[in-house]
């Protein structure tokens, strides 16, 4: 009988060290919380964007990190574990049965805030009511496209690992991606 | 706004949401930790053995807590990195191992595969006691699966000068 253990990664994660992700795979706990340092960050923000409330929000990340450590042996290094860990959290998302639902957006926050033509959306007086327009138009898809347009434009994912993370094929999540982007477009154009 | 100009926003609000701080997990980061210092890696039980001694007999060691001692004691020891280290197992007796390593360029790798191999026999023995048949230089397969510039200082301690 074999003991599952970790393979090597196939591929390196982004401005983390390779030897500490081995370490932290290889049962090393101050390695792995290097890991729950590194990725929290992120997958806090992909976990805020799909579950509505804060606690669930908590719970899931949290769950996904404790499953990750549990479930170390059966990390194979076929994904890197940035893409694991993204994997882990959508289903403890989806799991929750608590997803933040599609909500019909309020046409008023698109209305213009600084009503003049020369003002760009990235003006300092409407940036940050640019970005609030547009998390709102983002709460308005439904999961999948919210998903896969998150992981995809946010995370900056490949659509072969968006796939891995959703269980879905990568010419299924480029659809949901293309549906997202021209329905954000669709409402941030009429924002001004 | 025009579709390229939303494009373009579009895409500039992406770098914006990457980059911005997450303040919300800050406030979760320390329950996130302290859960998982109270959870257990998954394991399986290893029998160790007492040979001599007033306690004589056979314990069970998680196979955790030897891959995490191998791997400690296989980075401080050479000049390489462990990135995978599996266990063959008869019930819950070790039979053999296989470990893969990331090596520097410029390092003699069957020397330091055999070096490896010395410690890994070392370091069983130490946690498992005298296991019949003992697990054996021969029965410890290495393979560097990745040869790099160099590893990070810390992993460069003690060296060869060891062995």
């Amino acid at each position: 009988m074999a003991l599952p253990d970790t393979q090597g990664l196939a591929e390196a994660p982004d401005g983390l060290d390779p030897a500490t992700v081995d370490a932290a795979i290889l049962g090393d706990r101050e390695a792995f919380e290097s890991l729950v340092h590194y990725y929290g960050p992120a997958l806090h923000r992909y976990a805020r964007r799909m579950l509505a409330d804060e606690g669930d929000i908590l719970e899931v990340v949290q769950d996904t990190f404790v499953a990750a450590w549990r479930r170390l042996d059966s990390f194979r290094g076929e994904s890197s574990m940035r893409t694991w860990l993204f994997a882990i959290c959508s289903r403890k998302i989806v799991d929750s049965y608590r997803i933040k639902r599609a909500q019909p957006i309020d046409d008023k926050l698109l209305d213009p805030l600084v009503p003049s033509p020369e003002a760009g959306p990235f003006d300092a007086t409407s940036n940050s009511a640019f970005l609030e327009a547009l998390e709102e138009a983002l709460g308005e898809l439904p999961y999948r496209q919210r998903a896969a347009w998150t992981l995809r434009e946010v995370e900056m994912l490949t659509f072969v690992q968006i796939g891995k993370i959703l269980r879905l094929t990568p010419d299924s999540v480029r659809g949901h991606h293309h549906r997202a982007r021209a329905n954000l477009s669709e409402r941030m154009t009429r924002w001004r | 706004m025009t579709e390229s100009r939303t494009d373009a926003l579009m895409a500039h609000a992406s770098d914006v949401l990457r980059n911005a701080p997450e303040p919300g997990w800050d406030r979760i980061s320390d329950k996130v930790i302290r859960a998982l210092r109270s959870t257990s890696a998954s394991s399986w039980p290893l029998d160790a053995h007492a040979s001599e001694g007033p306690r004589l007999g056979t314990v069970s060691v998680s196979d955790h807590v030897l891959r995490t001692h191998l791997a400690a004691e296989i980075r401080s020891r050479h000049h390489c990195s462990p990135s995978s280290i599996e266990f063959f197992v008869d019930g819950h007796e070790i039979r053999s191992l296989r470990i893969e390593l990331t090596a520097p360029y410029g390092v003699d790798l069957a020397e330091l595969s055999d070096r490896v191999r010395f410690t890994v026999v070392d370091v069983v023995h130490l946690i498992l006691g005298d296991m019949d048949p003992p697990v054996s230089a021969e029965s410890v397969h290495i393979a560097v699966v990745d040869i790099v510039d160099d590893l990070p200082a810390e992993e460069n301690t003690k060296s060869h000068s060891e062995h």
